[in-house]
């Protein structure tokens, strides 16, 4: 599938206004995940923060799913812990927290499983069962990563980037990209702090675009 | 030979009776006079000897000089109480009569300084309210915004903006949990007043019920007192001023441009910035038809089963919004004004810490309590002359600093 055809599947399958509302919850989840964990010691609070952060975005997933008509959600159980699915017509999205903009997610069984049609239909006897013409799209968010470590304490509760991937079928790369901050700007300004000069937003968006870097 | 009291006034009695919340039975148990007694002084039948109005005085705590004021001659405007149906005539009564003393007060100030003028905009609204709808209230929060040259974005504080635009606003204790505040806009005058109940509540709330007494304002300017006689209509301008807050304070299109899940925790970032209550906010969502009413129904039981009716997230770490105008004014009429606290405690004739209440100053701030202090020989030019009489006592009121 090129990159074009994926393009018009995702704009004709997830309607603007939820992928608007990815971002925003994208953002929402990692703010309160960080203020939850403000009582807690540093390294306690690292730890945890992550998992916060992705209890409040699958619950997010599903309630800006109930917006949509033509879209659903579901709680799936997979090797002992539950994920949401978001399904729109072919596709099937799920969310995923990565240390840096777009970067690889693990190529854990479930993924696999769904990621079996990503190119071209799978041949492996025991995935035949698979309906062949679901495709799966990664929602990726990451943190923002600020150098200073003042700053890492103002802002370090903002989400850094949030992109659509589609995974190739063996989850070794990624077949197409969309930079959700690119997409929708508007959405993005209204999350960063009202004070922020067009300076340091740009350099925000940069930091977004930097696809791989530590 | 009974002695009365020269010019004392039996409106005031009544009015002092009703803000102190005292029954006509209860002020004479309190005095040791009868029920009789007083119904005769608060009707002119009679008046207190000097020793009776003493008492009477001192167990109302008001000065003796307040019941000799001539009779009240307010012009008034309508009132609209905001509070539930259970909230009792002489709750009523008390907050009418605390509005009257802070109107007192600002007839005071206003000749010695000029406040903000009125700038309340006439939306061209039907004189009966009833016939509004709710896009009528939704277009009205806009004009009002409009009007103000204010953008649709969270405002930074509701009372200093009402303030801003001319309306004299007070925090007050009540003294009824179902009142939770009430506004007059004053006909002689043409300013609004408000004032909102501190007995409960929290800092958003108390910028809703501003909001709210704002929507009074706009909608129901013209409506007369009389105008409305059944329950059903009082509970209809009621949702209408409360429409008007929330769309006032949480203009729909920004609304929704903000909400993108029906979720408790996605609404408390939007309660942080637009300073909203987490209820408020499940209101405007079905108002805009972001959510159905199932999924309001299930928020509202989530909301109460996270024990969000008594508290919600940052209700403890919000600051109330407190009103300056009135304390400002007494700052500068202080300082440069040629007036002290005691020329206002003479011409206003009520408490001190009522003042203080009402307009919002430090307790002690109108107070009495002086310390003696004087100039150091030394440091004063003037006694530097050994022939010179010692320096005068000068005495500076005790009061907390003003912020």
């Amino acid at each position: 599938m090129a990159p074009h055809e994926i393009d018009e599947l995702i704009s004709n399958q997830l309607p603007e206004g939820l992928l608007r509302g990815l971002v925003q919850a994208v953002f929402t989840a990692r703010g309160l995940a960080w203020e939850e964990c403000q009582r807690l010691a540093r390294p306690e609070a690292e730890n945890v923060r992550p998992w916060i952060a992705r209890a409040h975005l699958e619950g997010f997933l599903r309630n800006v799913a109930e917006r949509f008509p033509q879209v659903s959600a579901t709680v799936e159980r997979a090797s002992n812990w539950n994920h949401t699915e978001i399904h729109a017509g072919r596709l099937i999205l799920t969310q995923n927290s990565v240390p840096t903009p777009c970067a690889m997610v693990d190529a854990s069984d479930f993924r696999r499983e769904l990621a079996v049609n990503n190119g071209q239909i799978s041949l492996l006897p025991e995935l035949q069962e698979v309906d062949p013409s679901k495709f799966l799209v990664l929602l990726l968010h990451s943190q923002y990563r600020c150098v200073d470590p003042e700053q890492q304490e103002m802002n370090g509760h903002l989400a850094g980037s949030a992109y659509l991937a589609v995974p190739a079928k063996d989850l070794n790369g990624y077949l197409h990209r969309v930079n959700l901050f690119d997409r929708f700007p508007d959405v993005v300004r209204a999350q960063l702090p009202a004070d922020w000069t067009d300076a340091a937003v740009v350099s925000f968006m940069g930091q977004a675009r930097r696809i791989g870097a530590a | 030979m009974r002695i009365g009291t020269s010019g004392f006034v039996g409106a005031r009695l009544r009015e002092a009776r009703d803000i102190r919340g005292q029954t006509a039975v209860g002020l004479a148990e309190l005095t040791g006079l009868s029920r009789q007694a007083i119904s005769q002084y608060e009707t002119g039948r009679a008046t207190p000897s000097p020793a009776v109005l003493d008492a009477l005085a001192d167990r109302l705590n008001i000065p003796v000089q307040f019941f000799t004021r001539p009779e009240r001659d307010l012009a008034r405007g309508t009132l609209f109480y905001r509070s539930m149906a259970s909230t009792t005539k002489g709750a009523r009564l008390r907050a009418e009569g605390r509005l009257s003393w802070l109107r007192d007060i600002v007839s005071y100030l206003s000749g010695h300084v000029a406040l903000p003028p009125s700038n309340f905009p006439d939306l061209g609204l039907p004189d009966n309210p009833l016939l509004l709808s709710d896009s009528d209230i939704e277009a009205a929060a806009d004009d009002v915004r409009r009007y103000w040259n204010m953008r649709d974005a969270p405002i930074g504080n509701m009372v200093t903006l009402l303030e801003n635009q001319g309306a004299v606003v007070a925090r007050d204790e009540l003294g009824a949990d179902s009142l939770d505040g009430l506004s007059e806009f004053a006909p002689d005058e043409g300013r609004p007043y408000i004032i909102i109940a501190t007995d409960k509540g929290s800092p958003v709330r108390w910028r809703f019920d501003a909001a709210h007494e704002l929507g009074h304002i706009v909608l129901h300017g013209a409506l007369k007192p009389d105008t409305l006689t059944k329950s059903a209509e009082f509970k209809r301008i009621e949702e209408q001023a409360h429409r008007f807050a929330g769309a006032f304070l949480l203009p729909m299109t920004a609304f929704t441009d903000e909400f993108f899940a029906g979720n408790l925790d996605a609404f408390r970032p939007i309660k942080s910035k637009w300073k909203v209550s987490i209820g408020v906010i499940i209101k405007r969502a079905r108002q805009a038809d972001l959510i159905s009413e199932e999924a309001e129904r299930k928020l509202w039981i989530n909301y109460a089963r996270r024990g969000w009716r008594k508290k919600e997230p940052y209700d403890d770490t919000m600051e109330p919004e407190m009103p300056r105008l009135l304390r400002r004014s007494f700052e500068l009429l202080f300082e440069h004004g040629n007036q002290s606290p005691e020329d206002v405690l003479a011409a206003l004739a009520l408490p001190a810490r009522d003042i203080e209440r009402l307009t919002g100053v430090e307790p002690g701030f109108m107070g009495t309590d002086y310390a003696p202090v004087s100039l150091l020989a030394s440091r004063d030019p003037f006694t530097a002359d050994p022939m010179r009489p010692p320096a005068d006592v000068i005495r500076l009121p005790l009061r907390p600093r003003t912020r």
